[in-house]
């Protein structure tokens, strides 16, 4: 990558100070850092002017033609432009030069571009390199004169090679785009080496508060001092917010604070404004535990040339955006997880010293995948910018809220007095968040659910606190959508008794504690069993058994859905094997399976259904795999690349729970499907008018489209009736059997297989 | 120009290569232009447009009521060279023409170090008024030293200037036709031309590693010469890089040299060419200088080409390239020579080149 305009900068701010400094006295450094202004920016011309406004050197006029009077009129701000005769209109940039030697330096340059504010906050550090080198060389000069004290030329020679060196390593921290806290760290360790003194903080605008700054590097401080003093006011006394306030250098000795709780408190200190396109953006300050230690003049100058330097490092394009980005999650704006966790756990340290209460809120969205999945990514990005807008609606002014990953948020809120409040603010999110989202022109409705830990009852930590209140929002989900739950310990107990849950998982899968039951499906016209959906069930050894619904969320979360999706197909192909090998001349069972939603995603389905089928030798189409309509929807093409596949097997594929998602004709006709399970909604609830009406059409459209339909979830008679009436072909539901075990099926197939079903033959639970 | 002899001639500038008598080169130039003030330098090859490449003398003649130009030299010896390209631009106070345009041509002896430091002096006193435009001379074969005609005299060690006034523009263009390779690296350590390290490392095996030379090239000048030929270094400028040829040093502390000054703590690319890439270079070089002319019609082109570009094109590229430069030129007379620097400053205050082709065109 190019250097930006910037990181070039530092580098020729480095090149001037090599060339300047080993100037042998005060007019040849004059000279030669007026042509070296020029060379560094490309400038037709440069000239130093005195205080007076009298040329003391200049560069690109010709012998005995510089403009005097056009270029004191550029340094008195009337004036933007210098006449260069063979170069045409310049345009000029001026930088004040203070010191022992004041007056200005301008420069200018053909072209209509002009100088941009990095070549003017490089002009402006060759005027702090400049003022510097002719303050130590008048020092010089003078104890030449005194020809005394040829030691301390050697050291004042010694330190602006030292401060060269410092400058260059953080020129090339930038110039290798290292990553930012290291960057931030070079700067405070070269602060600390050039100076030699105890403490370097470089403090930033807080971006949420520009009330506030942050001490983003610091070296020498304590731990405990640099977290007491992270965040601080602009308005505090401190030298930093001194620094960043009045906008200039500020130097205090002996500013000793009576303060017995810091054990070495810093006694003389020092700041230096640093700047983004010439505005204080921040300040870097030195301090020292040492009162013998006194900032004089050559100190100040030091620091003023280097806190240019930093400027120059903070305001590269890269720092900046990887500032914004280490603090802000990119997508929202809101505060990153980092930062999320940095201020809270300064908060928390407010807190336990100040004796007052916090409150975390974790806030999950509830159907954010289900957006994701049917409307595409770019709508779910769109719905957690819109979520962000709502939250920051909802959260008080200078409480930090975050997103800390995917569709999950948090807020502190500091300094709670009333808990109720604390839990008014939770109903208004989830109020906030209940209406609906219009994305990408359609409208989506997401609920909230909200976690919320206390300071005082869960945990010391930053850390400890956001996993109470994720608990808690676990809780509040468990207790069904849009709600809040407050932590408290007893939830923990409950998180690790799912721990111990998961342990027990592993060992089931481990020792195969996994059966089938089957459903049949039902033939609705003649009322024979045409097939089984095959339904897991494990057996456990204290709870007996368990049914999918507690079992399968925390399989997938963990990962062990698949071995149990491999057995699960392995032994339904088998089963319905063996019972299709008795069954003789009569039509073969097929056998619904539902496989997970991570399992149907992966690219290897076909595969992983051909394997199983090829250890069992059950006929392919007899094989039904379930999948469900948000599928279709996720990735379409690698998803009917799969159906194709699998059905190239010869295996039918289901479409389950049809009408409850976002169902859509057009899949219908795109996707090779075969059989269209309808909801037990539209059947059970179907005492009303419209239900059945929406059963009815969709069983006309699946017919139309020469696919087979199986109701789901039939319980009554009359809704048997209600089906054949309008000729749907399958169903299957309690009013025929509930999912029972295998022997037990078997039994009511050897019993007759030819007969009509009968209705609760056996008493398992349902699902 | 517009004089192949006569009254009206104002300037004559002279390339000559093989010649192992520069003085009876004046004298013959003074039987044809006596009196008419001359500038030249000694040349490893020179550049004409009816095919002359090699040996040989090149001579142009600006001439005709449009024209006006004195001449000036001085030795620049023992860390003269600031106060010799000084010395050189103050001719600006002779010449007596109130034609509106004007150009310095320098003319430097290669074997003088800091170069740069030449223009700086001339450029103290002429500033932005003048641009430059010139080449540093390299030794002329026949006499294993190179030299420098002012006048129908010849020196050694010494820059020679003509400061040229016109009614037209003069156009200048230059072109080295090399593109960067990877990422930059830092000059580390660097006084003048002498570059120490880049990135912290030693400077030669910096450069070599970011090429991935073979293992001789860090051992031998004559595989080093020849692998970096077309592999310079490109210093970041305002208006793009400014292109320097490295050369082997050798010993301990694997430097590298650089003809022109490589700035501590600035930044650097490696940069590489091809044949073809320097070929078209020449055109658009030709191309840049004529446009310069904005309109004007070109009486004739000085072209100022490094010698390592001919070297790393071979005879037969250095034909085409000067094939390119005529083509361009469309019958307008073509000189020049083969430089071991080139001068070229139109804007701003840099100007010293390298392994670049400087072009001036003359309307």
């Amino acid at each position: 990558m190019l250097p930006t305009a910037t990181a070039l900068a530092t580098q020729r701010l480095a090149e001037f100070l090599a060339v300047v400094s080993r100037a042998p006295d005060v007019e040849s450094a004059i000279q030669v850092a007026t042509e070296r202004a020029a060379r560094a920016l490309e400038a037709e011309v440069a000239v130093v002017l005195d205080a007076h406004g009298t040329v003391v050197s200049s560069v690109g006029f010709a012998l005995g033609r510089v403009p005097s009077a056009a270029l004191r009129e550029v340094v008195a701000g009337r004036g933007t432009a210098v006449e260069v005769p063979g170069a045409g209109p310049c345009r000029a940039a001026v930088t004040q030069l203070d010191g022992s030697a004041p007056g200005h330096l301008v420069v200018a340059r053909s072209g209509d571009d002009g100088f941009n504010v990095d070549e003017v906050s490089l002009l402006r550090g060759m005027a702090r390199v400049l003022e510097l080198t002719v303050e130590s060389l008048r020092t010089i000069e003078a104890e030449r004169r005194q020809a005394a004290e040829n030691a301390r030329l050697v050291t004042s020679l010694r330190e602006r090679q030292r401060l060269l060196e410092q400058l260059s390593r953080i020129q090339r921290a930038i110039t290798r785009r290292e990553p930012l806290d290291r960057i931030l760290d070079t700067i405070t360790d070269a602060a600390q080496k050039l100076f030699g003194d105890e403490a370097v903080g470089l403090r930033m605008f807080d971006p949420d508060a520009r009330d506030m700054l942050v001490l983003v590097a610091s070296r020498g401080l304590p731990d405990e001092v640099a977290t007491r003093l992270w965040r601080v006011p602009v308005s505090d006394r401190g030298v930093s917010p001194t620094a960043v306030r009045l906008d200039r250098l500020v130097v205090r000795n002996d500013c000793v604070e009576d303060d017995e709780s810091v054990p070495e408190p810093i006694v003389n200190a020092m700041a230096s404004p640093v700047h983004d396109s010439g505005r204080v953006v921040g300040s870097l300050a030195i301090g020292s535990f040492r009162a013998e230690r006194v900032y004089g003049p050559a100190d100040l100058e030091v620091l003023r040339v280097f806190a240019e330097h930093v400027s120059l490092a903070v305001t590269d394009a890269n720092t900046q955006e990887a500032m914004r980005q280490a603090f802000h999650d990119s997508l929202t704006g809101l505060a990153s997880r980092p930062l999320f966790l940095d201020r809270l756990n300064h908060a928390l340290a407010r807190a336990a010293r100040e004796g007052t209460r916090l409150a975390v809120l974790f806030v999950d969205l509830d159907r954010f995948k289900n957006v994701n999945d049917s409307l595409g990514h770019s709508a779910g990005d769109e719905l957690l910018v819109a979520v962000a807008e709502r939250l920051r609606a909802a959260v008080p002014p200078d409480h930090t809220a975050g997103r800390l990953g995917g569709d999950e948020f948090a807020v502190v809120l500091e300094n709670v007095t009333d808990d109720e409040r604390v839990t008014e603010i939770a109903k208004d999110i989830i109020e906030r968040l209940r209406a609906p989202f219009l994305l990408s022109g359609h409208e989506a409705f997401v609920d909230a659910s909200v976690g919320i830990a206390f300071n005082t009852d869960a945990g010391a930590d930053g850390q400890d606190l956001i996993r109470s209140a994720d608990l808690a929002m676990y809780q509040a989900k468990k207790n069904g959508r849009g709600h809040y739950e407050i932590f408290h310990p007893a939830l923990r107990a409950r998180f690790l008794r799912n721990l111990e849950l998961e342990g027990s998982l592993r060992h089931a899968v481990d020792q195969g504690a996994f059966v089938l039951h089957y459903q049949p499906i039902v033939e609705l016209a003649s009322g024979r069993i045409t097939g089984v959906e095959a339904l897991v069930r494990w057996r456990h050894a204290e709870q007996g058994l368990i049914h999918p619904p507690e079992f399968i969320p925390l399989a997938e979360d963990t990962g062990l859905i698949l071995p149990i999706d491999r057995w699960v197909l392995g032994e339904a192909c088998r089963q319905v094997g063996e019972w299709n090998a008795r069954r003789g001349g009569d039509r073969p069972l097929t056998v619904s399976v539902n496989l997970s939603a991570r399992q149907l995603q992966r690219t290897d389905l076909p595969e992983f259904v051909s394997a199983a089928l090829a250890r069992t030798a059950l006929d392919p189409t007899c094989l039904i795999i379930e999948i469900t309509e948000s599928l279709l929807l996720h990735d379409t093409a690698a998803t009917m690349d799969r159906l194709r596949r699998l059905k190239a097997l010869g295996v039918r594929v289901a479409i389950d729970d049809f009408g409850t998602g976002y169902s859509s004709l057009a899949y219908l006709r795109q996707f090779p499907v075969d059989i269209i399970k309808i909801d037990k909604s539209f059947v059970s609830g179907g005492d009303g008018r419209d239900a059945w009406a929406l059963a009815r059409a969709i069983v006309q459209l699946v017919q139309s489209l020469h696919l087979s339909a199986v109701a789901e979830g039939i319980e009554t008679g009359a809704q048997l009736a209600e089906l054949r009436g309008v000729s749907c072909e399958y169903g299957q539901g309690f009013h025929f059997a509930e999912p029972v075990p295998p022997a037990q099926l078997a039994a009511l197939l050897d019993l007759d297989p030819q007969a009509p079903v009968l209705r609760s033959v056996v008493s398992s639970s349902p699902l | 120009m517009r004089a192949r002899s006569g009254d009206d001639a104002a300037l004559v500038v002279v390339f000559s290569c093989g010649q192992p008598d520069p003085a009876a080169v004046l004298a013959g130039v003074d039987e044809v232009f006596p009196g008419v003030p001359l500038i030249g330098c000694s040349a490893q090859s020179v550049i004409a447009s009816d095919g002359l490449d090699g040996p040989g003398v090149a001579v142009t003649v600006f001439g005709g009521s449009g024209f006006a130009a004195c001449t000036a030299s001085a030795p620049a010896h023992d860390g003269g060279q600031r106060a010799a390209g000084a010395a050189v631009a103050e001719c600006l106070a002779e010449l007596d023409s109130d034609a509106p345009h004007r150009v310095l041509m320098l003319l430097t002896d290669g074997s003088l170090g800091d170069q740069e430091e030449i223009l700086a002096g001339a450029y103290s006193v002429v500033g932005a008024s003048v641009p430059f435009i010139g080449g540093t001379c390299g030794p002329d074969p026949a006499l294993g030293h190179g030299y420098q005609l002012h006048g129908r005299g010849v020196a050694t060690g010494s820059v020679v200037s003509a400061m040229i006034a016109s009614d037209a523009p003069f156009g200048i263009g230059l072109g080295h036709g090399c593109r960067k390779v990877g990422r930059p690296m830092i000059v580390t350590r660097s006084v003048r031309g002498e570059i120490y390290t880049l990135d912290d490392e030693p400077a030669l095996s910096a450069y070599l590693g970011r090429l991935d030379a073979p293992p001789e090239v860090y051992e031998s000048k004559v595989a080093f010469d020849a692998y970096t030929r077309s592999r310079p270094i490109g210093i970041r400028r305002r208006n793009g890089e400014e292109v320097r040829h490295v050369g082997f040093v050798g010993g301990p502390d694997g430097r590298l040299r650089s003809s022109g000054e490589v700035p501590e703590g600035g930044l650097i690319w490696v940069m590489e060419g091809d044949r073809q890439s320097t070929v078209d270079a020449a055109a658009e070089a030709c191309q840049a200088a004529l446009d310069d002319l904005r309109g004007y019609r070109p009486l004739g082109f000085i072209a100022f080409d490094c010698i390592s570009r001919s070297r790393m094109l071979g005879d037969e590229g250095t034909r085409q390239e000067v094939e390119r430069m005529v083509k361009v030129a469309d019958n307008a007379p073509l000189a020049g020579f083969y430089t071991w620097g080139e001068i070229a400053r139109a804007r701003g205050i840099n100007g010293y080149h390298n392994q670049t082709l400087a072009v001036l065109a003359v309307a």
